[in-house]
């Protein structure tokens, strides 16, 4: 995945390599833009982006699973027990 | 009130005996440090145990907690030692991979970087899809090795900042983001593998 950058420009090597810190808002201003004009140049990059977005959203969406509340339940007794004996 | 207060003000209650304010505090970590011990050892009785006594070990040292950090920080630095413990104590402390292995797998500069297929990103919003797509993603979760997973727990379920979750880890923030960048390629990775495999 390849296309043609201007001087200065990242490659999509290096966009690849920055993608978390540019999704995390943590590149500093200038690297940020050259990214971002990037991505709009580069479909494939895009595409890129929009999918390692996906994955995240879609695993933070199957693991916030609550504690179950009969464990919750356990979990209270063993305390208070406990925290008796303390 | 803002969250780090609200902490503070449970601490000092419970500091000063109240054990309702010790459960108030349980209310507001339980789900958190449930899902950082059931994402380590995925099984519902061992988290439980680990859960426990994260929770034990905070009410027995809460007299040591000086607020150099947020309480938050300190708790999950309890609860993690709590879920290393068990984990070393059962000798159930497998690599599912080994690291030599996922580095290989991980390391950006050696991922020939492939054009996804088109559509791939709204194929993905298929509700009937999104459920397979969330065991396919749970257990690419869970191959990844323990130090790529907690940090993905802690950063993109629990929503900590990349310093806290250096902070609880005693990483350094560079290892941090290479880590967590690491284990995001690779879960997306499995996602596309497994959709490209289900190509019409």
């Amino acid at each position: 995945m390849s296309h043609p950058h201007r001087p200065g420009e990242p490659t999509c090597r290096q966009v690849f390599e920055l993608l978390s810190e540019f999704v995390d808002g943590e590149l500093a201003q200038p690297e940020h833009e050259s990214l971002s004009r990037h991505l709009e140049a580069c479909p494939p990059c895009e595409e890129f982006l929009k999918t390692f977005q996906v994955a995240r959203a879609l695993c933070r969406e199957s693991l916030l699973q609550k504690m179950p509340d009969e464990l919750k339940d356990r979990l209270r007794c063993f305390l208070r027990d406990q925290i008796k004996k303390i | 009130m803002p969250v780090t207060d609200l902490d503070t003000t449970l601490v000092e209650r419970v500091r000063g005996g109240d054990k309702s304010a010790f459960e108030d505090l349980m209310l507001r970590y339980e789900d958190k440090v449930y899902r950082l011990a059931i994402g380590m050892m995925k099984n519902r009785e061992d988290a439980l145990d680990a859960v426990q006594d994260a929770f034990l070990n905070v009410y027995r040292k809460i007299d040591t907690f000086r607020g150099e950090s947020a309480f938050s920080t300190w708790l999950y630095k309890i609860a993690l030692n709590s879920v290393y413990m068990k984990l070393r104590s059962r000798s159930r402390h497998e690599q599912t991979e080994s690291l030599d292995d996922l580095e290989h797998i991980l390391d950006p500069a050696r991922v020939r970087i492939q054009m996804p297929i088109r559509g791939w990103s709204e194929r993905a919003d298929d509700r009937l899809l999104r459920k397979e797509l969330a065991q396919v993603l749970r257990e690419a979760v869970a191959a990844l090795p323990e130090e790529y997973r907690i940090i993905f727990t802690l950063r993109e379920v629990e929503e900590l900042s990349n310093q806290e979750v250096a902070d609880i880890l005693g990483l350094s923030l560079a290892a941090t983001k290479t880590r967590l960048h690491r284990a995001r390629l690779f879960l997306r990775q499995s996602l596309s593998r497994y959709l490209q495999g289900n190509v019409a």
